[in-house]
């Protein structure tokens, strides 16, 4: 029996392109999305931001649903990206399949409570809203628009509910209980996580710098990205041929403070330790890390020291963060999908805004994009406040 | 592939009961009632209490209680079923930003937000580096991170999993949950959970913790059969489904001994139990327990404590009856929930003679 589990379909939106060739395209070119915000209703303009460049109104017109209709924006992103998702996968119609959706999301419907909560307690304006704050209810909604689910959850391990997402659907695949399954993640911007991590003094009030030692911080993005997972045996049956393969994942807590990851990268060395012995690869195989490098002092420096301990040398390793910016609860989807077509069209994608290397490190990341450079595997890390600290690995099917 | 068993080793619980014997609370004018606290101290140095809020540390009492009914002081995965997350720091932290427009704001309320708090806040106290995750899937939030646990166990990943259902019912919330029909407008009686006439339920909050694992020993409740979870489709219904789960454990529903269901008084959420359940001389005994937890997103982890606790004891408390319809040996008992008639799960459990 052919238990590999092979990805057939991807769906993506973010500040980079509302769709997968508008997002290669962006890729390839190097161009960011970050700038100032257009669409969030903040006092704190002085941050930019990776906005998906589309209002409400014409996301709802994108995705054919009424204006009127009661629905989040993350609901919305997530409806776009798991229909691509579908749709390139060659799934019509969703009840014909014993098919899953695995969602992953924490700010869910915030963005929506934050406008009418004193309405919520007030008065009775605003009710319709209050069935849809919960992460729950965003899934729940992108079953409604997008098909006939048999089975849906929804994952909320902070930034790495995406990649936790693929972890479990992958699990559900290989006992059988599922014979496809998407997984992925969706967060729209919310005023209450741009002003939570404003508090902790981690956002940067210019574009994000990973890995530079100069960074100061996050920039926070939006956006969605949706794998179809289904074995490689079933793709065949189904006659439709993989875009590559989940080699291994680890899943392993930091165990350290909510919020701070270790000084030593426990918690992310674990989990790329635990994703390599799936895989079966020896580190030397690992030809690309897409990294968390959300841009902070804390981060980059405990992944990287994570990162070095593991491979000698350490493979070329980009945060695409510096692009997209960091889509906290969707990055897992979202910077899979990136590193993906990216693999589909050999080259390495580029580490935007860096200067100076992180003294306490070895390694320079990607400064420009790097053509005509395959890539057979590449490993993948998704972080999350808590240490919910996730790692996967992808090779390609060639 | 080589399948492991699950079993039940290890329960721990904080909810609306007081210590001891089940009693069936007074529900009052407001059919709410909050968690009766435990001497927090006893369990978690004062330094980290201060800074903790009541889901967290509720949370991780139920964990160390479960842990430490089992025997298991480090566990293989923590996993956390959540509705609302760490719904009052998100509030406190909310209602600030909002009528602080956006300033002169503090982390404390945000850090402790997010939904893995619990299980990350587990994860720091114990130094477990192992597997840790969250679902906040509504009302089947717990039944997923059991699942989760269930599933990797069965495969051999893990050997033990620690499973905790926690919400906490802030003032705000029950308000919000009030305004879209949750809540029970007349004073709760017995006979709304024998035959619900109005809609709405009584409203809890409360933690549970179930210990996971692959061995049986002197600490084993029950074993965990099966799980299915299902989203309910247009094209199909909840009898055909169930069949089909009951028949792939080669047992019929007179073969089941009792069925603990989300019974809590409203009278459409009833209704879909009732359909299944009440028709039939040998239809299994019911058992219900949203009457003595309360109802909230996790309130289900109540209801799997008492039934590993039936299976264990082969003894059924008289507050758990609907309906008694069998006195045999409690062999089977089949664990059903659904939100909304959209999501159901379906669990079974069954006895370990040792």
């Amino acid at each position: 029996m052919n238990q590999r589990i092979a990805i057939t379909g991807l769906g993506i939106i973010s500040a980079i392109g509302n769709n997968q060739s508008d997002t290669l395209r962006s890729l390839l070119q190097s161009q960011s999305g970050i700038g100032e915000m257009q669409f969030l209703d903040s006092i704190h303009h002085e941050f930019p931001v990776g906005e998906v460049k589309l209002s409400d109104a014409e996301l709802k017109k994108l995705c054919q649903i009424d204006d009127e209709s009661i629905i989040g924006r993350t609901t919305l992103l997530g409806i776009l990206a798991v229909r691509e998702a579908l749709k390139e996968a060659q799934i019509e119609q969703v009840e014909k399949h014993k098919i899953g959706l695995i969602s992953g999301t924490t700010v869910g419907g915030m963005e929506k409570s934050e406008q009418f909560y004193l309405d919520f307690l007030q008065n009775d304006l605003h009710n319709e809203y209050i069935n849809i704050h919960d992460c729950g209810a965003c899934t729940e909604g992108i079953v409604e628009h997008t098909g006939n689910f048999c089975f849906c959850t929804t994952i909320s391990t902070a930034c790495s509910s995406a990649a936790n997402a693929l972890i479990m659907g992958a699990n559900m695949l290989k006992a059988g209980y599922l014979d496809i399954v998407v997984v992925g993640g969706a967060e729209c911007l919310s005023k209450f996580h741009l002003n939570g991590f404003n508090t902790l003094m981690i956002l940067d009030k210019t574009p994000c710098k990973p890995f530079d030692q100069n960074r100061s911080g996050i920039t926070l993005g939006e956006g969605a990205g949706y794998l179809v997972l289904e074995t490689e045996e079933h793709a065949a049956k189904r006659n439709v041929k993989p875009i590559c393969f989940v080699s291994g994942y680890g899943n392993a807590c930091d165990a350290y403070h909510q919020t701070a990851s270790s000084p030593d990268g426990k918690g992310a060395l674990l989990a790329m330790q635990k994703a390599l012995k799936m895989s079966g690869l020896d580190p030397t195989e690992i030809d690309y890390i897409n990294a968390h490098g959300t841009g902070t002092q804390n981060n980059d420096l405990s992944e990287g020291i994570a990162v070095q301990q593991l491979f000698t040398p350490v493979p070329p390793i980009s945060s695409t963060k510096s692009l997209t910016g960091h889509t906290t609860s969707a990055a897992g989807g979202v910077e899979i999908i990136l590193s993906i077509l990216a693999m589909k069209n050999q080259f390495l994608p580029q580490n935007l805004n860096y200067q100076d290397k992180i003294e306490e490190l070895n390694f320079e990341p990607i400064k420009s994009n790097m053509l005509n450079h395959p890539i057979q595997h590449f490993l993948k890390n998704s972080f999350g406040f808590g240490g919910n600290n996730s790692s996967i690995i992808i090779s390609n099917n060639i | 592939m080589k399948q492991h068993n699950v079993y039940i080793n290890g329960v721990g619980s904080i909810s609306i009961q007081e210590e001891g014997a089940l009693a069936l609370p007074d529900w009052g004018e407001e059919n709410y009632l909050r968690c009766i606290d435990p001497p927090y101290a006893q369990y978690i140095s004062p330094a980290l209490l201060r800074r903790m809020s009541k889901v967290v540390k509720r949370g991780i009492v139920s964990a160390l209680l479960a842990l430490k009914d089992g025997g298991i002081e480090m566990p293989d995965a923590i996993i956390s079923g959540t509705g609302l997350g760490c719904i009052e720091d998100t509030e406190k932290f909310l209602s600030a930003m909002i009528e602080q427009n956006e300033q002169f704001l503090q982390p404390t309320h945000f850090i402790q937000s997010t939904h893995n708090t619990v299980s990350s806040q587990i994860a720091i106290m114990l130094k477990c580096y192992n597997y840790n995750n969250t679902f906040s899937h509504l009302g089947i939030s717990l039944e997923n991170a059991l699942f989760d646990g269930f599933l990797q166990i069965k495969m051999g990943m893990l050997s033990n999993a620690l499973i905790n259902g926690c919400d906490e019912m802030t003032p705000d919330y029950h308000l919000m949950l009030k305004k879209v029909g949750f809540w029970k407008d007349t004073p709760f009686q017995m006979e709304d959970m024998y035959q619900a006439i109005t809609s709405g339920t009584v409203a809890g909050e409360g933690c549970n913790s179930l210990l996971l694992s692959n061995e049986k020993n002197e600490h084993t409740y029950a074993e965990v059969k099966d799980i299915q979870l299902i989203h309910l489709r247009n094209n199909n219904n909840i009898e055909e489904l169930l069949e089909h789960f009951l028949d792939r454990n080669g047992l019929t529903l007179s073969e089941i001994d009792a069925v603990m269901s989300g019974i809590n008084g409203d009278i459409q959420n009833d209704a879909v139990y009732d359909k299944l359940y009440k028709e039939g001389e040998n239809n299994p005994t019911q058992l219900i327990y949203r009457h003595l937890s309360g109802d909230f997103f996790t309130s289900s982890g109540f209801g799997l404590i008492q039934s590993a606790l039936v299976l264990k004891n082969q003894n059924i408390e008289p507050l758990l009856f609907r309906k008694e319809n069998k006195k045999n040996k409690i062999r089977h008992i089949l664990f059903h929930n659904h939100y909304k008639n959209s999501t159901h799960a379906l669990i079974l459990l069954s006895v370990c003679s040792n």
